[in-house]
C-alpha cells in the first residue's frame, strides 16, 4: 500500500466515524464508487475499530509491567552457549547479567558475564562491552578476579571470568565497622589491586562494596571492571571507545562516585582513589560517608559536604588510618593521594604498626582505662611521603600513638605576669611555680628575671646587657638552674650559659652555639643546635658542657646560607627520642615540620610536615599527652599557641586572638603554659610636609590594627581594633568625628580609597576566608568583589583600569588577580614577587619585594606594567609596608629591623635611584605604617610599639 | 542538580532547536534513568498495583531536567523522547522473552509472569512493534501517536502540543492507527 493510498483511505474512514451507523453504509459505498478494494479497507478498519475493546487503550507499562523489571537474561539460565552450561543467575553488574556457568571443556565454574540480547544490536553497548572485557583481561593479580574469556556465541557476546565463592563486602560490614584488623588485611590486598590496574592504565570507575568479593579462605577480590576506561595514554586502543564512556555516569551509584563523576567531567585513577575512600570510611566505620534519601540529595552531600569525622563515629580508629580515608576523600582531586600505590604503602605501614603491637589497640577510648607501661607504638611514614606531602596539601600525621586521652583545652584562664611591656622570653619552671624570663630595655639592653608565679616580687639574675638570648630558656627540673644563650650583636654564634636561679656568677658551658633546646628527663644533658660548617644537633653535659655529641648533622650549610635549620630540640616524655623543629628552604619555598630522631641519632621521621607555615617552638607534655607548639598557621596570621593530642591527633587552638605569641613552655604536670603575649599599641600622627617637626598625634590609645589613607577630600580611612576585631573607621585629619563603618560582627581592615573617593575597597573574613571587599565611602552597599577559592591580600588600586590588583593564594597555587572595581571577572597573573605589592599613581609601575637568590637577599623590584621598559631592582628590604610617594617619584618604607632606630625611620627611594633618605621618624615609637595625602602635603602614620608581657594559662579550678 | 542534569537540560534544549544530533546523547542518558526508575518502582509496588507510564516519565523528567530551564514545549519534547525510549525498552525486553519461548528451551515460571496472571494477558509488544513500523511507512504521524499515547501515556492536549496538530486531528488519527494495528496483530 502507498502512503498516498492510505491518506485516501484514513480521510473516508474520519469522514465515516463522524456519521451515525446507519448512515455510514451508504456513505461508504458513494466515497469509495467502484472501489471494491478501498471500500473492504475501510470497512474492515472500522468493524477492527468496534472490535478492539481494551486494545492498547490504557499503556504499554501497564499491559506489561514485569517487562521493565525482567532483567532480560535471568532467562539465559539453564542455556548451552558453546561449552559453558548456564547454571544460575547470580547477580547483575556493569551492563550486564552474571551468571554461574560450567565450562564443559575445562571442567569448573567460572562467571560468565553477557550483554543483555536487546542491547547487543546498539553499538555504544557492543563497544563498551568489548572495550571492558579487554581492559579487565590485562589484569593479573590475586585480588582482582581473573578474566578468562572473550566470546561471541548464537549471537550472544559475554566473557568468562573467575568464579568467585564468598561474599560481597556489603553483606560483610557489620554495624560499627569492620575491625581494625580485618580491615588492613582486606584494604591492603585491595588498594594493591587497584594500584596494579591503575599502573595497567585502567580505572574501575565503579568502586562499591558490592564489586568486592571476599572468598571463604578471607582473600578479597575486586570484581567487574565493568565499567572500565582505557587511559589512552597508556593503552592504545581503538578511539572510537573513548568517548563511550560518557552516557554511563548516570548508571553509577551515586554513593560511591566521585565528585567529577557525579559532576559528569573527565575522570581518572584519582576518581577511584575517592570511590576507594568512600569504601574504606563504609568499611571501618560501618556508616557511609555521604547519605540521602535521593540519588539528588546524596549527589548534593557528595558535592558540598565534608564526610562526618571518622573519630566522630568510631574514635578507636587511628588517627594516621582516619587521615589517609579522608584524604581519599578530598572534593579536589588533585588535592587527593594521586596514586593508588602512594594509599596503598600507608596502609602497609599502619598494617605493620598494628602487628608489631601485638594485641593493642590503637586509640584512645580503649587504652584510657590502662594505666602506665603501655607500648608506644610508632607508625612510620617514609619521608619521602610527607616531602610528597608537605607540598603545600595541608595535611599532617601524627605517628606516635601514646594511650592517654586527650587533655582539654577548654576553659582556660589568661593572666598577665608582668606589666611592664617589655618581656621578651618568658619560661615557666617544671615545678610550676616560677617564672624566669627576660627583658628588653629602651637602649635594646637584655636581662633576666626569675619571678613566683603567685608573688609580684621579681629578682633580677642578670644585669642589662648588650646581648640576645637566643632560642628561649631552659630550666632544670628542680627549677635551681637557668640555661641561656647570649650572643652579641652581628656574631654568627653565641655562647650557652648556666646560671643558679638565685643568681650569681653564670658559668659558661659551651661555645659557638645557635639554638638552645631542652634538658633529657634524667637532667643529666642539655641540647643545642650549633650552625657552623655543619648544621648540627648537639648534646653535652649540663654540669659542664663536657662530653659534646653530635646526635643529627647536615653538611654543605654555613653560618650565612641556611638552606636547612634545625630548631628547638627537646627530649620526649620518656627521653628515648627527640623532637625538633626542621626548616627547610627548597627552590626559594620554605617548609617547616616537627621531626623526631632517636635520642642517640638514627633515622629522622617527619610527624608533622608543614601545615604551619611557620613553627616557632615547640614544648613537650610529659604526660604522654602531645606537643605544644607556638605556630603560624598561615602567612598573614600571627603567631599563637596549638596542642596536638597524640591520642586521637586533634589539634586545638590554645589561643585565638589578635595578640602574637612568643615562646612556648609548659610545666611537668601539663597544668600551665606560659609565654610570651604581644600586642602592638597603634595610634595615628599626620605629619606636615614630611617635615619630622611637624608631627601631629591625633589619636590616643585608638588601638589602630594596620592601616590608614586619606581621601581625596582630606579625611582619614582606618581600620582599628575593637573587641579583638578590626573595623574599618573614618575621621577628620585632625582625629575629630570619628565613626565606624563596617559592622561589630565582622572581621575588616586593611582600607584603601580610590582616587575618585567613591569606594572603599578593604579585605574582609566575613566569608570565613580573607577576600577583597567595596564598599562605598559611608560604608554603605558592601559587595564581595572575589567571591572565588582563595585568600587575597596586599591589593592596590590601578588607576588607569579601575581595577584592583592583588595577591591570590589557593592550596593550588600562588598568583596575582585583578578585579574591576565594579566588579566582575577576575583576571589571573602570575606572581609578582612575595608581597607588599605597590602600583604607582599613575597606575604605570608596580613594586613589590622579591628575593635574590644570589645574594639571598630581599630587594625591591619596580615593574612596568608595558613592559616597554626594564625593571630597576633597589637593594632595599622593607618591613611592614611600602608605598609610593604621592607625586610617584619615590618608595616610603620601613627598612626590615636593622637596629631600634631603624624602627623608628620612615626611609623614601627615589625610583630614580641613589641612596635612600631619611623621610620622618617617629621615635621613640617604632613605625608600622604610613600613607600621603593625594597633594603630598601630608603623611598619616601608623606608630606605635610593642608591649610584651609574660602570661599564664591556667585550667580553670586547677589552682 | 550536578552537571549532568545541566547537560540534559542543555541537550533537550537543544534538541527543540533542531539539533538532531542531541537527541542521539539524550537517549542513552533518559534511557539509563527509565530502566533504573521503572526497577525501583517495581521493588515497591508489587503485584496488584499498576504502574502508570505517566508517573513513571514524570519522575525521569524531574531528576534528569531543570525544569526553570525548560518551557513547556521543551517538556513535551522530553516525553516524546521517553515514550520512544520507553518503546525500546518494553518491544526489547519482550522480543527476549518470546525468542526464548520459541526457542522451547528450559521455560521458567518467574515470580514476574505471576504478576502478569494478575493484570491480565499482554499484548504482544514486538508485533506491535513491528505492525508500528509497517504504520510508520503509511503515515508516521499516526504511528507517532500511538508511540506517545501508548508508550509515553501522553494524553491527547499533551500530544497535540507536541506534534503541533490539533486535539481532534490526534483522536481521528489514533483512532484510525488504533484500528489498523489491531486489524494487522488479528491477521498475524
Amino acid at each position: 500500500m502507498s502512503p498516498e493510498r492510505w491518506e485516501q483511505i484514513t480521510e473516508i474512514y474520519n469522514s465515516a466515524q463522524e456519521l451515525e451507523e446507519n448512515e455510514q453504509e451508504s456513505f461508504l459505498e458513494k466515497a469509495c464508487a467502484d472501489d471494491e478494494s478501498l471500500l473492504y479497507e475501510v470497512k474492515s478498519l472500522l468493524t477492527a475499530d468496534g472490535n478492539a475493546g481494551s486494545f492498547i487503550a490504557e499503556n504499554a507499562v501497564k499491559d506489561s509491567p514485569s517487562l521493565l523489571t525482567l532483567e532480560n537474561f535471568t532467562t539465559l539460565s539453564g542455556q548451552t552457549l558453546g561449552q559453558f552450561q548456564i547454571i544460575s543467575h547470580i547477580g547483575s553488574g556493569g551492563m550486564g547479567e552474571v551468571y554461574l556457568a560450567k565450562d564443559l571443556r575445562l571442567n569448573r565454574h567460572v562467571a560468565l558475564k553477557a550483554l543483555p540480547i536487546s542491547s547487543s544490536g546498539n553499538r555504544i553497548y557492543l563497544l563498551r562491552f568489548q572495550t571492558e572485557a579487554k581492559a579487565a583481561a590485562t589484569l593479573n593479580h590475586p585480588n582482582v578476579a581473573t578474566i578468562f574469556s572473550v566470546e561471541d556465541i548464537d549471537g550472544q557476546p559475554f566473557f568468562t571470568m573467575e568464579y568467585v565463592e564468598g561474599k560481597t563486602l556489603d553483606t560483610l560490614i557489620p554495624e560499627g565497622g569492620l575491625s581494625l584488623r580485618v580491615f588492613l588485611e582486606w584494604f591492603v590486598d585491595l588498594a594493591g589491586a587497584l594500584s596494579h590496574a591503575h599502573e595497567k592504565g585502567i580505572v574501575h570507575r565503579d568502586i562499591k562494596p558490592g564489586n568486592i568479593m571476599v572468598t571463604s579462605e578471607g582473600v578479597p577480590k575486586i570484581l567487574d571492571f565493568g565499567l572500565a576506561q582505557i587511559d589512552p595514554k597508556k593503552v592504545a586502543h581503538d578511539s572510537s571507545t573513548l568517548s563511550m564512556t560518557q552516557p554511563g555516569q548516570i548508571l553509577g551509584t551515586p554513593s560511591y562516585m566521585s565528585p567529577e563523576q557525579a559532576e559528569g567531567e573527565k575522570i581518572d585513577n584519582r576518581s577511584d582513589i575517592f570511590s576507594f575512600g568512600i569504601v574504606m570510611y563504609e568499611a571501618i566505620t560501618g556508616e557511609r560517608p555521604f547519605k540521602g534519601e535521593s540519588y539528588a540529595a546524596i549527589v548534593s552531600q557528595l558535592l558540598t559536604k565534608e564526610p562526618p569525622p571518622i573519630s566522630d563515629i568510631k574514635p578507636d580508629t587511628p588517627f594516621l588510618l582516619s587521615r589517609v580515608i579522608m584524604r581519599c576523600l578530598h572534593k579536589s582531586a588533585s588535592r587527593r593521594f594521586q596514586t593508588m600505590d602512594e594509599v596503598r604503602v600507608i596502609l602497609e605501614e599502619i598494617k605493620a604498626a598494628v602487628e608489631a603491637g601485638g594485641e593493642i589497640v590503637i586509640g584512645a577510648r580503649k587504652l584510657a582505662s590502662e594505666k602506665s607501661g603501655i607500648l608506644q607504638k610508632r607508625i612510620l611514614v617514609p619521608l619521602f611521603l610527607l616531602i610528597f606531602l608537605a607540598a603545600g596539601l595541608g595535611i599532617y600525621f601524627y605517628t606516635t600513638i601514646i594511650p592517654k586521652p586527650p587533655i582539654s583545652f577548654e576553659d582556660l584562664t589568661i593572666r598577665k605576669l608582668s606589666q611592664t611591656n617589655d618581656v621578651v622570653y618568658a619560661h615557666i619552671t617544671p615545678d610550676g611555680k616560677s617564672v624566669a624570663y627576660n627583658t628588653i630595655e629602651d637602649n635594646g639592653e637584655r636581662s633576666l628575671w626569675i619571678r613566683r608565679v603567685e608573688d609580684r616580687n621579681a629578682l633580677r639574675l642578670l644585669p642589662p646587657q648588650p646581648v640576645f638570648f637566643w632560642g628561649g630558656l631552659t630550666i632544670s627540673k628542680d627549677g635551681s638552674q637557668i640555661y641561656y644563650i647570649n650572643a652579641e650583636r652581628n656574631a654568627p654564634q653565641g655562647t650557652l650559659y648556666r646560671v643558679s636561679s638565685l643568681g650569681g656568677t653564670p658559668r659558661k658551658l659551651v661555645e659557638s652555639v645557635n639554638d638552645l633546646g631542652s634538658l633529657s628527663p634524667d637532667g643529666k644533658r642539655i641540647l643545642y643546635v650549633r650552625y657552623g660548617e655543619k648544621m648540627q644537633l648537639l648534646s653535652a653535659n649540663v654540669a659542664d658542657g663536657s662530653d659534646e655529641r653530635e646526635i643529627l648533622s647536615t653538611l654543605s650549610t654555613s653560618s650565612t646560607d641556611l638552606r636547612q635549620i634545625y630548631r628547638d630540640p627537646h627530649f620526649s616524655a620518656d627521653g628515648e627520642n627527640i623532637f625538633f623543629i626542621k626548616f627547610e628552604l627548597i627552590k626559594g619555598e620554605e617548609y617547616w615540620s616537627l621531626v623526631e630522631i632517636p635520642a642517640t641519632g638514627g633515622e629522622e621521621r617527619v610527624i608533622i610536615n608543614a601545615r604551619k607555615p611557620k613553627i616557632n617552638e615547640i614544648a613537650v607534655l610529659k604526660d604522654g599527652n602531645g606537643l605544644l607548639l607556638n605556630a603560624v598557621e598561615s602567612i598573614s596570621n600571627l603567631p599563637q599557641i596549638f596542642h596536638i593530642s597524640i591520642a586521637d591527633g586533634k589539634e586545638t587552638r590554645i589561643t585565638n586572638d589578635l595578640n602574637s605569641y612568643f615562646g612556648i613552655s609548659v610545666d611537668g604536670g601539663g597544668d600551665s603554659i606560659v609565654t610570651t603575649q604581644r600586642s602592638f599599641a597603634k595610634d595615628l600622627a599626620v605629619f606636615e610636609s614630611g617635615d619630622p617637626g611637624e608631627e601631629k598625634k591625633i589619636t590616643n590609645e585608638a588601638n589602630i590594627f594596620e592601616t590608614a589613607v586619606f581621601t581625596p577630600d582630606g579625611k582619614i580611612v582606618y581600620d582599628a581594633i575593637d573587641n579583638n576585631r578590626p573595623h574599618i573607621w573614618i575621621m577628620n585629619a585632625d582625629g575629630s568625628d570619628q565613626h565606624q563603618l563596617t559592622p561589630n560582627d565582622s572581621t575588616d581592615f586593611q582600607p584603601l580609597v580610590t582616587p575618585d573617593g567613591r569606594y572603599i575597597i578593604f579585605i574582609s573574613e566575613r566569608t570565613g576566608e580573607r577576600k577583597i571587599w567595596r564598599m562605598n565611602i559611608d560604608g554603605s552597599d558592601p559587595q564581595n568583589l572575589t567571591p572565588v577559592n582563595g585568600r587575597m591580600f596586599s591589593h592596590t588600586f590601578l588607576p588607569d583600569k579601575q581595577s584592583i590588583f592583588f595577591h591570590w593564594t589557593t592550596p593550588e597555587k600562588k598568583a596575582m588577580g585583578e578585579v574591576p572595581i565594579g566588579g566582575g571577572e577576575i583576571r589571573e597573573y602570575p606572581l609578582f614577587g612575595d608581597d607588599y605589592t605597590a602600583v604607582s599613581p599613575d597606575g604605570k609601575q608596580v613594586a613589590f619585594v622579591f628575593f635574590d637568590e644570589r645574594e639571598k637577599r630581599r630587594k625591591i623590584r619596580i615593574h612596568p606594567f608595558n613592559n616597554e621598559e626594564p625593571s630597576s631592582v633597589f637593594d632595599i628590604s622593607p618591613m611592614s609596608f611600602l608605598k609610593w610617594t604621592a607625586d610617584g617619584s619615590g618608595l616610603l618604607y620601613r627598612e626590615i629591623e636593622t637596629d631600634t632606630e631603624s624602627n623608628s625611620t620612615i626611609f623614601r627611594q627615589s625610583i630614580t635611584g641613589g641612596k635612600p633618605q631619611i623621610f620622618l621618624s617617629v621615635e621613640p615609637n617604632e613605625v608600622y605604617n604610613a600613607s600621603q595625602s593625594i597633594d603630598g602635603k601630608k603623611t598619616v602614620v601608623v606608630n606605635g610599639r610593642l608591649i610584651a608581657n609574660a602570661v599564664i594559662l591556667t585550667k580553670i579550678n586547677s589552682h | 542538580m550536578g552537571q549532568s542534569s545541566e547537560n540534559i537540560t542543555q541537550l533537550l534544549l537543544d534538541w527543540g532547536d533542531g539539533n538532531k544530533a542531541a537527541l542521539e546523547e539524550l537517549m542513552p542518558l533518559v534511557y539509563g534513568e527509565l530502566r533504573l526508575i521503572a526497577k525501583k518502582y517495581m521493588g515497591e509496588q508489587r503485584a496488584g498495583h499498576t504502574l502508570q507510564t505517566t508517573a513513571l516519565v514524570n519522575e525521569a523528567y524531574l531528576k534528569l531536567i531543570d525544569s526553570s530551564r525548560v518551557n513547556w514545549q521543551n517538556r513535551t519534547h522530553f516525553f516524546a523522547i521517553s515514550a520512544q525510549l520507553m518503546r525500546r525498552v518494553l518491544v526489547d525486553s519482550s522480543r527476549a522473552r518470546n525468542s526464548l519461548k520459541r526457542g522451547g528451551k528450559q521455560i521458567r515460571i518467574t515470580f514476574d509472569e505471576k504478576i502478569e496472571d494478575v493484570v491480565g494477558k499482554p499484548t504482544d509488544l514486538v508485533a506491535l512493534d513491528e505492525a508500528m513500523q509497517k504504520l510508520a511507512n503509511l503515515n508516521s504521524r499516526q504511528s507517532q501517536i500511538v508511540e506517545l499515547r501508548y508508550f509515553g501515556g501522553l494524553s491527547e492536549e499533551e500530544i497535540a502540543e507536541t506534534l503541533d496538530v490539533s486535539v481532534r486531528t490526534v483522536r481521528r488519527d489514533w483512532s484510525i492507527a488504533r484500528a489498523w494495528l489491531y486489524r494487522e496483530l488479528c491477521e498475524n
